[in-house]
């Protein structure tokens, strides 16, 4: 096994910014030999559980986690938050305590709460993965967006990507911006409402890092697509508004302010390879006669997860190979 | 003598302690805060003596505490440098200082401080987490061991005893 093999054996996935550069490329090297040889990696995990422990709404990420899974070998037990004790009031803290009790060989924790997975780690001994933790980040999601990267272009280096919609409480965004500070000479446009910018101690850790980043407004969407090799839309969370009128009449007002029109595509004159990206799921914020242009990649996006998931599995279980 | 030094006068002469620990040169109003936070009337059979927006040639305006019967530990007097960077700690025996300690903030505050980000799990009042900040003197920024939210001294709120 060689080191960094090694780096990955046993250890939380809580942040991107756990993550080296090094690190990264190595599991997207993984993740393509997982993906172009099955066969090789279909007893990685044998004997092996999973506990995918969702206190949110998931389809992509639970499932390919899922899939992923399975497609080594191992096992996923079920665990439903509408039918569990935390609908009687149990907090993280006891239900960990009890999944701790049981012994899974990982635990994959989607919460609400911003910190909660690595709350969840500390309690837990099995490898702790963030599935999306309240506001704050999502850090396999930022794996399979740079996997995707890298098969789009062949690269991520050198890279200008635009970030549209909801970059306040987007997830998904604020570890895809930790993660491409990474690689040489990419750049970021950050476009939103000004009411949903990129957190100011995102764009300062960004800024510190001499990251090269600049921030438009959604009424510049169609202008910037000329000038970038890839859009990421995000859909707005609403779940994370203010709850009451108040958050209803922001939300509203938000959401109504942009949307990825097929004439904007048509209208600018966009750089070769030019492709659109949606962590998914997606609402109004791309039209969808998008969806059949060339440019929307999200849903081979999408499929990325299952092998992603399935290489970082692999290396944090130890798993053996054929 | 001057108004500025008969309050210095002053300063030193209420609640004037034989064996006990003064923390001096705390910006004005902090007082409470800092008391508080060290929980001062805890298990001391001692006097306890606040003083707040006296005359400083130092700061122009500060507080003080004088406690007397209660010892607190290196970690504890050096929570003060949160509210006081400035802030002069004195142990005295016998009437006259014995030796002083610079306050400096913990590079690991556990159950000290909030977490500013409202959205954090160990700000939850169902979960109950003790909350851990990390202390970046370099830097001057505090960080959450859960949620990684950075932040300024501004912006820091003390946990509720």
């Amino acid at each position: 096994m060689d080191n960094l093999q090694k780096r990955f054996l046993g250890r939380d996935v809580i942040s991107i910014r756990d993550f080296s550069r090094e690190e990264l490329d190595f599991l997207f090297e993984t993740a393509g030999l997982v993906e172009s040889r099955k066969a090789d990696y279909a007893h990685s995990l044998e004997g092996a559980v999973l506990a995918p422990w969702f206190f949110e709404k998931s389809s992509r990420t639970n499932t390919s986690f899922q899939l992923a899974m399975h497609s080594l070998g191992g096992q996923c037990i079920n665990f439903n938050v509408d039918t569990s004790s935390v609908g009687k009031g149990e907090n993280l803290k006891d239900n960990a305590r009890m999944l701790q009790g049981y012994n899974p060989d990982f635990a994959v924790i989607r919460h609400p709460k911003d910190g909660s997975a690595r709350l969840f780690a500390d309690l837990i001994d099995a490898p702790v993965i963030n599935a999306g933790d309240g506001k704050n980040e999502h850090p396999t999601q930022a794996m399979l967006d740079l996997y995707s990267m890298r098969k789009a272009f062949g690269r991520i280096e050198g890279l200008k990507v635009a970030m549209a919609g909801d970059l306040k409480y987007g997830r998904t965004v604020h570890s895809l911006a930790l993660a491409l500070q990474k690689y040489c000479n990419c750049e970021a446009l950050f476009i939103s409402p000004e009411s949903l910018r990129m957190p100011a101690h995102i764009r300062d850790e960004l800024s510190s890092n001499s990251f090269n980043f600049s921030e438009l407004g959604v009424e510049d969407l169609g202008k910037s697509l000329g000038e970038v090799d890839m859009i990421y839309m995000t859909r707005v969370q609403r779940e994370r508004f203010p709850e009451g009128a108040d958050g209803d009449e922001l939300y509203r007002k938000v959401t109504s302010q942009y949307t990825l029109k097929k004439s904007m595509l048509e209208g600018a004159k966009l750089r070769n390879h030019f492709v659109i990206m949606h962590p998914q799921p997606k609402v109004d914020e791309i039209e969808p006669s998008v969806d059949e242009t060339p440019f929307a990649y999200y849903y081979e996006q999408e499929k990325n997860g299952v092998p992603v998931r399935a290489a970082l599995l692999h290396l944090i279980g130890g798993g053996k190979k054929k | 003598m001057t108004a500025e030094s008969e309050q210095k006068g002053q300063s030193e002469q209420i609640g004037r302690i034989e064996n006990g620990i003064v923390i001096d040169h705390l910006p004005p109003k902090v007082v409470w805060e800092v008391a508080r936070m060290l929980r001062v009337y805890e298990s001391s059979n001692g006097r306890v003596s606040l003083g707040d927006n006296y005359g400083s040639q130092k700061l122009g305006r500060k507080s003080f505490i004088k406690i007397e019967g209660k010892s607190l530990s290196a970690y504890e007097l050096n929570l003060v440098a949160l509210f006081a960077p400035e802030a002069t700690i004195s142990f005295i025996e016998n009437g006259a200082v014995a030796r002083k300690q610079v306050a400096a903030i913990p590079p690991q505050l556990e159950g000290i401080i909030k977490c500013a980000n409202l959205g954090c799990v160990s700000n939850s009042p169902v979960e109950k987490v003790v909350p851990r900040i990390y202390y970046s003197r370099e830097k001057n920024l505090f960080t959450c061991h859960y949620c990684c939210y950075p932040f300024k001294r501004d912006e820091m709120r003390i946990v509720d005893t």
